[in-house]
Order: structure tokens, then C-alpha cells, then sequence
């Protein structure tokens, strides 16, 4: 019956273990007091954001060549130009298919603050619906709900509030600075009915010290995960993934696995141009975790009749390690999957070059992490409308926090030039037509950074972000 | 007490007399029907037909024994070879209000069903088959009946899921799961299918596993997803399937979907497999291989290899349908092309009921496939003689008599220096086909008379994929295309070059008419998520958000959608034909959401059926027609509603019909247009001119193919191209424009400017700069 809803599209729900532990950290975060009844009006995904500080933005996301976000930024910027505010009661739940759709729920606030003074009864009106009102437009906030957002704003340029689950829920205040780039903080209340995304739910205790040099990738997830190491929970008993791929194995489960993890996107192979993904995960015991690799290995080498080769693997150390790796396996582009078992951590490789940059790295791994409850620097309240936002790597703070996503969009850009110049597959014969998004302004030509840090705190999780402008 | 206790037990039984009286009767009567019934159904098991029937004379009802008795005298009557009987019978039976829970045995209930479906009473057979399904859920036939049956009677996408939850998920729901996945498969749905089909494998020894396996990887294929067939494969085999069994199924998967192993080209797979066929158990793999690696031969411009592998596979397989001659036809193209003065001399012999009457030529070799026949007057020759040169071509004739009845026609194939005599079998003298535009002048059910136009332009483009510009004038010349005659007359015509002329391509450049995208970091990332989407586990890109900051490859749709028009894609984009999403309506504004649901086929009308009888040549004939019948139903019903402004509609299975039946026309002789092909394409004039109706004067109609057809197994590189509407000029475009200009053509006619390919589709557009009133007209 699983497996059918499954196919049906339903939405899978997490296991009872996962439920329990994600229920725990929320108990935990909340310092074990009843919770509330929620706030109705926490319920309503909303924004409300200065009209200028949204006008930066959208200006720098239309100058992305033939993308939707170009298209929709220029479309909002014609019809919010000249709004002192921007307003949006987002539709709940959004259309899967066109999520970006409830963008056009985006308005002007005609009268900025008018909400403050409006008269005490409008609050009960758009609460309880049983208090007669007027039909208002269906993405329209209602005052109540924008004097909320106004409070929360609270001197930044704007304030988003979305609804996780059942009963989380998301608050963000937001900054836009003079180029555009953006700036992010708040809180995230996380709720049991988070699905798969709970996984990316920080645990209050800091991972472990990350293997891979953050500075070399193109990407870097550095977590541990509240939902704890059981990532084998994820994968669906006798799915496809675990018939065919042992991901069900003894390998992933928590017994093993000490429960931080990394994933890394790092620069193709020499000649390729497929992104080279690794994922870190720290284990308790090299010796189990390798038992538990080859139960996995003999399981596929069942199911595909595919020998790996032994691969060996130089440490930062200098020590070397022999892992394996299959070659030219036809499922995914250039993959040539790889394995290695460190002191630290078992090591998986979308290629042998992806582990070899995991490991043999010059460059040292990122710092231990600091205290939770640290996070990157809050932009600026004094002018939240024209808010600085870190212009340099040296503005960014050395220590990571509890769980850290950085993405290198300064590197990225550097490797799409070389990407894009390769001609296209099937086009060869096409005399001399050219190709688009060679010359097309991508992210990477806007922003140059991308961080995310999110940090398990006493009422909830504690997020922080940048989205760096170029200058 | 007593006197009044009596006088209320005499009162009841006052009261109740007329109740028990007639309970008594109906009893008396149910036990006489019970006996009748018995006996009936007791002769009929004794095969005592005869006595059966006279048993039964009456008692036959809709409730009780009386269906008991009708039944048995429906089966002894199909006994004794009387099937109208049989179902003259149960027809008002079954259709009667007591009936409603009645399910006659299997056989009889297939038997009405059939009939109603053939009668066209499609909402008694729809209630019927709901309910013996219900009844008998192991009967595939029945599941069939109720799927075809029903989604006529509502949407067919709701239908399916209902089907599929009733089926339950368990293994023995495998034969219903199979059928499912086939009907999700023919509306283009193959996510489903997969999902219809399950994620658990059938053990090997299961009766059906094959077909599973088959079946899934078949809706793999159908999406272009070479990895996740390649998955299912490895799959197979590692449940213990025999690798050369499965390495010829590859092959042959890889080259009927048209799917390119980067790392083993077909030919070479195709070859290979034939190489082990003494070791292939089903034959049908075998006759499939030696089938697809001539096509495929043929299609990569090697016909001498082509030949040679006829020769070698027409003592192994049935190549019916494949002729060598064609064969060695396309072998002298390459290697030996005639000189251009050799011609061959054709006499024909004019029996003398032609005299007054005219012999209609289709064009020489070297002219434009779109060119008028040659007409010559017979008077009172008994022998008309023309010299022909050879051409990629056959070449075709048509005579009438003295009062322009068409009383035969047919092909030829001319061989330079030879001399063949061809003599019509005259037909009876069919009612006079006069000229298509003197009909529509005269005959008001066919005139193409327009509404007032409302100021808004809709274009609605229909693609009949391989419509054929020599069999479209061939049976122009036969006065039997009427609407293409006002279509190519009043509007302005050309004769496309595509190439290669194969339907992934040419929709692609339809569609997608921009230049292809290169990719970067973010697009490998979104690229591979797709990927992983795949997995049974995934579902979904985990990495969708992206393409949020992602260059788009903007396509017709999308280019056109993006402001105030409103287009709907019905391509039948799937797999290898990347042609957008189909069923999506994009617009106004860039949205994007799904079209509603379209039944995948029509049955169609006993008016239709005795109009065009030879669409009912064999079953899969049919079929096709009932596909075509289903999508132009859709594109009536989308004119009709009124607020799709740019229609794309194709016409898939008129390829798979000009496929299997375009060698009866191949130069074979005198066919006198019959068959299903030629039928099909009469069926799409009527109903040209029914949407053409529905149009007002304001819109445009666009007809076009992607290719046309020079064998049964190889496409030709010319395709037709027509627009009719106010204001499109009349005459035909010079030269040979390429396909690959229609979408800018298609956005002009919007005045929409674009920077796609300008290759003169529509020089008329590109000098008058669309007028603004058209471009952007306010909803």
C-alpha cells in the first residue's frame, strides 16, 4: 500500500523514527513548553518588502538571459515600478507545476503603514470568518496580516513569513543593497511534516570538521542533520533505489554513520563537463563502515554483474587509501562512480577525480565550527533600503556555523566560460549556429556568492544568507 | 373479544386480497419462467438449438428467469448462426429500466457491447461495460470494452485512474495494470504508464513478466529515456533473462523509438541480434530486426546494404509490405539515375465507354510534386500513348468518362525504354466528381462560409504527419478532396522542404526553431536532477528550482504565449519527438497549465463508417482513424470554446496508416483510390471543412505536414504547407522554403517578430509586417 501511494504522487511521509526525532529537536529547541496554538495568522505565506529594495532586485534577475526569473523580474518591475511597498498573500499551497506563479500576487501598497492606524475590529474581521466582511482580492493581505509583517520587518527592507508543514513555519527579514544583492535572516520553526526536507533540519550539536576544502568546490553543504544519521530511513524499503543500488544497505544506517555530512560540487574531470558531486559522510568506525561497504558492493555486484576496480587514493596526509571505483557506468553522464574509507569518513565520488579532490586537497578543510547560535553578520538595520551587503571573501566569517551551504557562483562563472564554448551535442553538423547562453548573462555573472547557514537555537533554527551582488 | 378479534381477521383478509392475488399470480408466473428457463437453458446445453428456440419463443425479460430464457435463446440463435437475432433480442432488454444490474454471460455481453459500439449507441454500452467489468475483472476483453467504451461518455483521464485504483497494485492485477499502461501509453501519458505498470518486477516465470518488462521499457523508450531503459534491461537480465534475447530486444526497442546508444550504433546492434537468430525463440523479434535493420538501411542512405539484407531476411521473415522493387528502385537513384531524355512509352487502351472522357497524368519526374495532372482528352481514341520518364515516383492516372464520372485509376512505375500497356477495368459509373470548386459554390454543406470575423486572429495549424503531396493530388484529381481544392486554390501554398525528413526533426525545428542552449555549471546540475528523476525513488527533479535562473530555449509556444495569446500544444510531443509538453496551454502571459483531457480515440459514426467504409479496412486501420476522429473532435471543440488563440494540432496516425498501405499505391496498378490510406486522407478533408466552418473570417488555417512518403518504409523530403483566411493571398510560394522557417511564419501571422530562420514560408508576411490590429489585441 506504500508502494502505491508512492506511485500515486502522494506525498511520501517520513518515517516514525524521523517523525520522532524531528518532534524531539522541536521539543528540544523549545525548551519542552506546551506549544501554542498556532497563530492563524502565521499560517498565511506573505511578504512585504520596501518597493525600491525589491525594484534592485528584480532589475539585476531581468538582465538573466531568457531564464523565467528574467522574464517574471521584468514583468513585476513594469507593473511595481513606483510603488513605495510591495505586497503578497501568496496562494497556499502553491501550484506545484508553476510555483514562481505566485510571484503575481506581488502588489503595490498603495498607503504605506496605513495598517498601524486601522481600526481595531479589521484584525477580527480577517481572522474569524464568522465577523461579516467585504470579498477582498484573494491575494490582497489583509491589514492585520501587514501589520504583522510590518512588525517583524522591523527596520529591514523587507519581511517574508511561510508556513512548514503543519505547524512551522518560516520568518525571514530580508535586505536588498545598492546592486542588488540580497541579504537574509531569521528563523525557521520546523515541523514534523517537513518530509524529506527535514533532513536539512540542523541538530543543535555542531558537525564534525569538514574533509572537503570549501574554498576548492563549487558548492559545499556541510551538515548534521537533526532527523539524525539514519539516512537509510529516506530511501523506501524494496524501492527501486535500495533493489538496485543497496541504498537500504547496512551502510547507510545511523549505527554507523556519526551523523555530519558533506556534499561537495566540484569542477568536471579534465575533458569532461559534467559537474563532479561527493558526498562525505563521517562514520564512527572505519572498520564497520568498510564491513558494511562491501555487504553494500556484494549486493550490487549481484544485482548489475559489475566488477568495481581498486583505486587508490592519496590523503591529505600523504598516507594512501584503496577504495574502488566502477567504470563508465551508463546511468548518468560521465559517471564512473568512486568509494574510499578514510579515518574520518566514507568518501563517494561521482568520478575517481571527485574523491582524489576531497583528499588530496593541499589546501586545509575548513575550520571547526563555532558556537551555535553564531551566524554571518546582520546586514545593516540603519538603511535597510540600501543595505550593505559583504562585498569580500574577508567580510565572511571564518568560522562555519552549525550547518553552512556555500556556493562559489565566482567559480562557477569561471567554469561556464570554459562550458560554454564546447559545442553542443548534436550540433556539430549544423554549420556555424551558434549557441545560445554561450554569451548569455548567467548567475554567476550577477552574484559571485551564495551563503546559507542555519543554527539550532533555543525557539527554533536560526538562519542567516547572502546572495552576493557583483559589483 | 371474539366476535371483534373475527371481524378483524376478516377485514384483513379483505384489505390484502388484491395484494395476494397478484403475489400469487407473479409467483405462479416466476415458477412457470423458472421452468421455462430450465428447460430452455437445458436444451441449449444439450445443443439442441432448435428445440431452444422454440422453447423460448416467449418468457424473455429484463428481470428474473426472463433473462435466464433470454440468454439461452440469444446463444442458441449465434448456435445456429444468428447473431442479428441474438442481439435484436437483448438490445431492448438490456436497455430496459428493469435491466440495470443485468450482466449476460461474458460472451453475449461482448457481443452487445460490440454491437452498440458498432451502432454507435455508445451510452447503453458504457453502462453495460461499467458494470460487467465490475462483475468479471479477470476479462481483459471486458476492461478494454469498458476503457474504449466509457471514455467516451467522460473524460478518459478520470476514467484511467479510477481503472487503475480498482485494479489494486498486487500481482494479480498485472494482466489489468498491463492494459492500463497500454492505455495510458496511446494519450502520450508514459510517467503513468510506468507508474500503471509498477515498481515490482514479476518474477520470470510469471505468464506476463515479458510483457512488463516490455511494457515498461516500451513507455521508457516513448520518453526518450535511454538510461532508465538501459536500467530496466540490466533489470531483466539480473532477474535471469537470457542476454541474447534481451540483447535483440534491445536493438530493436533502440531502433523502433529511434533512441541513439552513443556507444553502439543501431545498425551495428540490429546486425548483431540478427546474428544470433537461430538462438531467438520469438520470431516476431526476428521478423522485426530483419524489418528495421532494411529501414534503417534505407533511412541512412545505404540502399545497396538495404537490398542485401532483403535478400538475405525474405527466406527467414514475412516482408510482406516490403517489396524488393522498391528496393532496387532506391538502389538505381544512387547508383544508376536515368538520362534525362530516357523514357518509357506508356499506351493506354480506352475502352470504348471513355470516349468523350479525359485521362488525367500526374506530373513528370522532375516537377514540383504540387503541379496540376496533365489532363488529355480522350474523344474517341481507343489508345492514348505517353512517354514517361523515371522518376522517385510513380506515376499516377485517373480517367473519366464523357460526363466526368471517375471510372478508374491507378500507378505505374515507367522504365526507360520499355513500352507497358495499361487498361482500365472501368468501375461502375459513380456519380459525377466535378470540380471541388464548383462544388463548394453549389453545395451549401460543404461551402466553407465563415462567420464575420471579431477583430482577434486564432491560427489553427493541423500537421497530418506524413501527408503526402502526390497522393493529396492524386486524389484531387480523382475530385475527391474537395476542402483541399478551396484550401489550395483560395489560399496560398508551398511545397516545404524537409530534411531530414523525419518527424523528431521536423518538430523539433517546429517547435524549438531558436538556437540550442549550451550548458553550464547550473544546467549539468538541473540536467542530472532530471536524471535522478528517473528513479522510482525520486520521482521528481530535486533540482526544479533551477530552472528558475536557467536560459530557456524559448519555443513556439512559449515565444507566442508570452503576452496576451493563449496557445495549446496537441503535438503529441513524447520521447524522442521533443516538441514541448503536449496537452499544455501556454499563455496568456508566459503560463503555463494543461489542456483538458482528451479521449484518445472516437469511435466512429455509422455516417462516417458509410462515407469512408475502408477506415474500417482491418483493426489497427480503424484505430487510426478513430485516433484522428478523437483529435479533431478536440480541435472543434477547442475552436468552439474560443480562447485558445494558436492551435497546433498533429495527426499521428496518418503516418502509421500511410505505412502499412502506401505500398497498394506504390506504382502496384490500378487501385481506384480504395483502401484506408486514401480513405483516411478523404476523412480529413471532411473534416477540414467542418473546423474550417467553425472558424470565423478573422482566423487562419494552417495545414501542413512534416514529410511526405516515397516507399513504405522511407520518407520524402517534401511537405505540404497551405494557409487560407482573409488576406492571405492567393498562389503558391516560389521555390522549395524550408520547414525549419514555419514557426517565424507562424509568429508573423500574430505579428510577432522573431529572429528565428526566415526561409520564405510566407514572403507575404515578411513584406507586409502583419498588421498591428492582429499583433497584441487586447483580451
Amino acid at each position: 500500500m506504500r508502494m502505491a501511494k508512492h506511485r500515486m504522487g502522494r506525498p511520501r511521509r517520513p518515517g516514525r523514527a524521523l517523525v520522532a526525532r524531528v518532534t524531539a529537536v522541536v521539543l528540544i529547541v523549545g525548551g519542552c513548553r506546551p506549544a501554542p496554538a498556532p497563530d492563524p495568522l502565521d499560517r498565511i505565506p506573505a511578504l512585504l518588502i520596501e518597493g525600491p529594495a525589491l525594484m534592485r532586485l528584480l532589475e539585476r534577475l531581468a538582465s538573466l538571459t531568457d531564464t523565467p526569473a528574467a522574464r517574471v523580474s521584468a514583468r513585476l518591475h513594469t507593473r511595481l515600478a513606483g510603488c513605495p511597498e510591495v505586497v503578497a498573500r501568496f496562494p497556499d499551497p502553491l501550484d506545484a507545476r508553476a510555483p514562481f506563479d505566485a510571484l503575481d500576487a506581488l502588489q503595490c501598497r498603495a498607503t504605506p503603514s496605513s495598517v498601524v492606524t486601522s481600526h481595531p475590529d479589521d484584525a477580527a474581521r480577517s481572522i474569524d470568518p464568522t465577523v461579516p466582511r467585504e470579498p477582498a482580492p484573494a491575494t490582497r493581505p489583509e491589514p492585520v496580516l501587514l501589520a504583522r509583517l510590518d512588525d517583524a520587518r522591523s527596520g529591514h527592507a523587507g519581511a517574508l513569513q511561510w508556513p512548514i508543514g503543519r505547524a512551522g513555519r518560516l520568518a525571514l527579514t530580508l535586505d536588498v543593497d545598492a546592486n542588488g544583492g540580497l541579504a537574509l535572516a531569521g528563523r525557521l520553526v520546523p515541523d514534523d511534516a517537513m518530509g524529506p526536507a527535514g533532513f536539512l533540519v540542523p541538530s543543535p550539536t555542531a558537525p564534525r570538521p569538514a574533509v572537503v576544502d570549501a574554498g576548492s568546490a563549487l558548492l559545499h553543504l556541510h551538515l548534521r542533520s537533526a532527523t539524525g544519521t539514519g539516512l537509510a530511513r529516506l530511501i523506501p524499503k524494496e524501492g527501486q533505489g535500495d533493489r538496485l543500488f543497496a541504498l537500504k544497505s547496512r551502510l547507510l544506517e545511523g549505527a554507523l554513520l556519526e551523523g555530519t555530512l558533506e556534499l561537495a560540487l566540484l569542477e568536471p574531470a579534465p575533458a569532461n563537463a559534467v559537474p563532479l558531486a561527493a558526498i562525505v559522510l563521517h562514520h564512527r568506525g572505519a572498520a564497520a563502515i568498510a564491513a558494511a561497504l562491501a555487504e553494500a558492493l556484494a549486493q550490487l555486484r549481484h544485482t548489475w554483474s559489475l566488477e568495481p576496480s581498486p583505486r587508490v587514493f592519496a590523503t591529505r596526509s600523504g598516507s594512501t587509501r584503496t577504495g574502488g571505483c566502477y567504470a563508465n557506468l551508463p546511468l548518468l553522464p560521465e559517471l564512473a562512480p568512486c568509494w574510499v574509507v578514510t579515518d574520518e569518513a566514507l568518501v563517494l565520488g561521482y568520478r575517481a577525480e571527485a574523491v582524489a579532490a576531497v583528499l588530496g586537497s593541499s589546501t586545509p578543510a575548513s575550520p571547526p565550527p563555532q558556537r551555535a547560535g553564531e551566524s554571518l553578520p546582520r546586514v545593516s538595520a540603519a538603511a535597510p533600503s540600501d543595505a550593505h551587503v559583504p562585498a569580500r571573501d574577508t567580510d565572511v566569517p571564518a568560522a562555519a556555523p552549525a550547518t553552512r551551504l556555500v556556493v562559489d557562483l565566482d567559480r562557477m562563472r569561471t567554469l561556464d566560460t570554459r562550458l560554454t564554448a564546447r559545442p553542443v551535442a548534436g550540433e556539430a553538423t549544423r554549420a556555424a549556429r551558434p549557441t545560445i547562453g554561450a554569451r548569455a548573462t548567467r548567475l554567476g555573472d550577477l552574484y559571485d556568492r551564495l551563503e546559507l547557514s542555519a543554527t539550532a537555537g533555543a525557539d527554533g533554527i536560526a538562519l542567516s544568507g547572502l546572495l552576493r551582488a557583483r559589483r | 373479544m371474539r366476535p371483534r378479534s373475527g371481524a378483524r381477521v376478516r377485514t384483513i383478509p379483505l384489505a390484502l386480497v388484491p395484494a395476494l392475488v397478484l403475489a400469487l399470480a407473479t409467483g405462479c408466473r416466476d415458477t412457470a419462467l423458472e421452468s421455462q428457463a430450465d428447460a430452455v437453458c437445458a436444451a441449449v446445453d444439450a445443443e439442441r438449438f432448435d428445440e431452444a428456440l422454440a422453447r423460448s419463443e416467449t418468457g424473455s425479460g429484463a428481470v428474473g428467469a426472463g433473462r435466464r430464457i433470454a440468454e439461452c435463446r440469444c446463444i442458441a440463435s449465434l448456435s445456429l448462426g444468428d447473431r442479428a437475432g441474438c442481439t435484436a433480442l437483448l438490445d431492448p432488454l438490456l436497455r430496459a429500466p428493469g435491466a440495470g444490474d443485468w450482466v449476460p454471460h461474458p460472451v453475449l455481453t461482448k457481443l452487445m457491447l460490440r454491437t452498440w459500439q458498432a451502432a454507435g449507441a455508445l451510452e447503453p454500452a458504457a453502462a453495460l461495460a461499467t458494470r460487467a467489468a465490475l462483475r468479471h475483472r479477470d476479462d481483459l476483453d471486458l476492461l478494454q470494452l469498458e476503457l474504449m467504451l466509457r471514455s467516451t461518455q467522460q473524460d478518459e483521464g478520470a476514467l484511467l485512474s479510477e481503472l487503475e485504483a480498482r485494479a489494486g497494485d498486487g500481482l494479480d492485477a498485472l494482466p489489468q495494470r498491463l492494459v492500463l499502461a497500454v492505455a495510458y501509453g496511446r494519450r502520450g501519458q508514459h510517467a503513468e504508464a510506468i507508474r500503471a505498470l509498477g515498481e515490482r518486477a514479476p518474477a520470470l516465470d510469471q505468464p506476463l513478466a515479458t510483457a512488463w518488462y516490455e511494457s515498461r521499457i516500451q513507455a521508457q523508450a516513448a520518453t526518450g529515456d535511454l538510461d532508465a531503459v538501459q536500467r530496466t534491461f540490466a533489470t531483466w537480465q539480473a532477474a535471469g533473462a537470457d542476454p541474447i534475447d534481451l540483447a535483440a530486444r534491445y536493438a530493436l526497442r533502440l531502433s523502433t523509438d529511434q533512441l541513439d546508444d552513443p556507444q553502439h550504433p543501431k545498425l551495428d546492434l540490429l546486425r548483431a541480434a540478427i546474428a544470433t537468430q537461430d538462438r531467438l525463440t520469438d520470431r516476431n523479434i526476428v521478423w522485426g530486426l530483419h524489418r528495421r535493420l532494411i529501414a534503417e538501411l534505407l533511412a541512412a542512405g545505404r540502399p545497396e546494404e538495404a537490398l542485401a539484407a532483403y535478400d538475405a531476411a525474405v527466406d527467414v521473415v514475412d516482408l510482406s509490405g516490403v517489396s524488393r522493387e522498391e528496393l532496387v528502385r532506391a538502389v538505381r537513384r544512387t547508383d544508376d539515375p536515368p538520362a534525362p531524355d530516357a523514357r518509357a512509352t506508356i499506351v493506354f487502351a480506352l475502352p470504348e465507354a471513355l470516349r468523350g472522357g479525359q485521362l488525367a497524368l500526374s506530373p513528370d519526374a522532375d516537377a514540383a510534386p504540387d503541379s496540376a495532372y496533365r489532363r488529355l482528352s480522350i474523344a474517341d481514341r481507343r489508345e492514348l500513348v505517353v512517354a514517361s520518364r523515371r522518376g522517385p515516383h510513380p506515376r499516377r492516372w485517373v480517367v473519366r468518362d464523357a460526363e466526368g464520372r471517375v471510372r478508374a485509376s491507378g500507378s505505374f512505375w515507367p522504365e526507360p525504354g520499355e513500352t507497358r500497356t495499361i487498361t482500365p477495368s472501368l468501375r461502375p459509373s459513380a456519380p459525377a466528381s466535378p470540380r471541388a470548386a464548383d462544388v463548394l459554390a453549389t453545395r451549401g454543406a460543404t461551402t466553407p462560409a465563415r462567420r464575420p470575423g471579431d477583430g482577434r486572429r486564432r491560427v489553427i495549424a493541423i500537421l497530418p504527419d506524413c501527408g503526402d503531396w502526390r497522393l493529396v493530388q492524386y486524389l484531387r484529381a480523382r475530385g475527391e478532396l474537395p476542402f483541399h481544392d478551396h484550401l489550395l486554390e483560395q489560399g496560398r501554398r508551398a511545397v516545404l522542404e524537409s530534411r531530414p525528413a523525419f518527424t523528431a526533426a521536423a518538430l523539433q525545428s517546429l517547435v524549438w526553431p531558436a538556437r540550442p542552449r549550451a550548458r553550464a555549471t547550473l544546467d549539468w546540475v538541473h540536467d542530472l536532477g532530471l536524471e535522478l528523476a528517473g528513479l522510482e525513488t525520486v520521482g521528481s527533479n530535486p533540482f526544479a528550482f533551477l530552472g528558475f535562473v536557467l536560459p530557456e530555449r524559448p519555443n513556439l509556444f512559449e515565444t507566442l504565449g508570452a503576452r496576451s495569446l493563449v496557445t495549446a500544444n496537441m503535438l503529441l510531443a513524447h520521447g524522442r519527438i521533443d516538441a514541448g509538453r503536449h496537452a499544455e496551454i501556454v499563455g496568456p502571459d508566459g503560463h503555463h497549465r494543461t489542456l483538458e483531457t482528451q479521449a484518445a480515440y472516437r469511435p466512429l459514426s455509422p455516417r462516417e463508417l458509410e462515407r469512408f467504409p475502408a477506415l474500417a479496412h482491418d483493426r489497427d486501420a480503424r484505430r487510426f482513424a478513430e485516433t484522428i476522429a478523437a483529435e479533431l473532435d478536440a480541435a472543434l471543440r477547442i475552436i468552439g470554446a474560443g480562447e485558445i488563440d494558436f492551435l497546433f494540432l498533429r495527426l499521428e496516425a496518418l503516418d502509421l496508416v500511410t505505412h502499412a498501405h502506401f505500398g497498394a499505391l506504390d506504382g502496384a496498378g490500378q487501385d481506384d483510390g480504395a483502401g484506408p490510406l486514401l480513405d483516411t486522407y478523404r476523412y480529413i478533408d471532411a473534416r477540414l471543412a467542418e473546423l474550417d466552418r467553425a472558424l470565423d473570417r478573422d482566423d487562419w488555417l494552417v495545414y501542413l505536414s512534416d514529410h511526405g512518403i516515397r516507399s513504405s518504409m522511407q520518407h520524402e523530403e517534401d511537405a505540404i504547407f497551405a494557409v487560407l483566411g482573409d488576406g492571405v493571398p492567393a498562389g503558391r510560394v516560389p521555390g522549395q522554403p524550408a520547414l525549419r522557417g514555419v514557426p517565424r511564419t507562424l509568429a508573423a501571422m500574430f505579428g510577432i517578430e522573431t529572429d528565428w530562420p526566415e526561409t520564405g514560408a510566407a514572403p507575404w508576411l515578411e513584406r507586409r509586417r502583419e498588421s498591428a490590429r492582429f499583433a497584441e489585441v487586447p483580451r
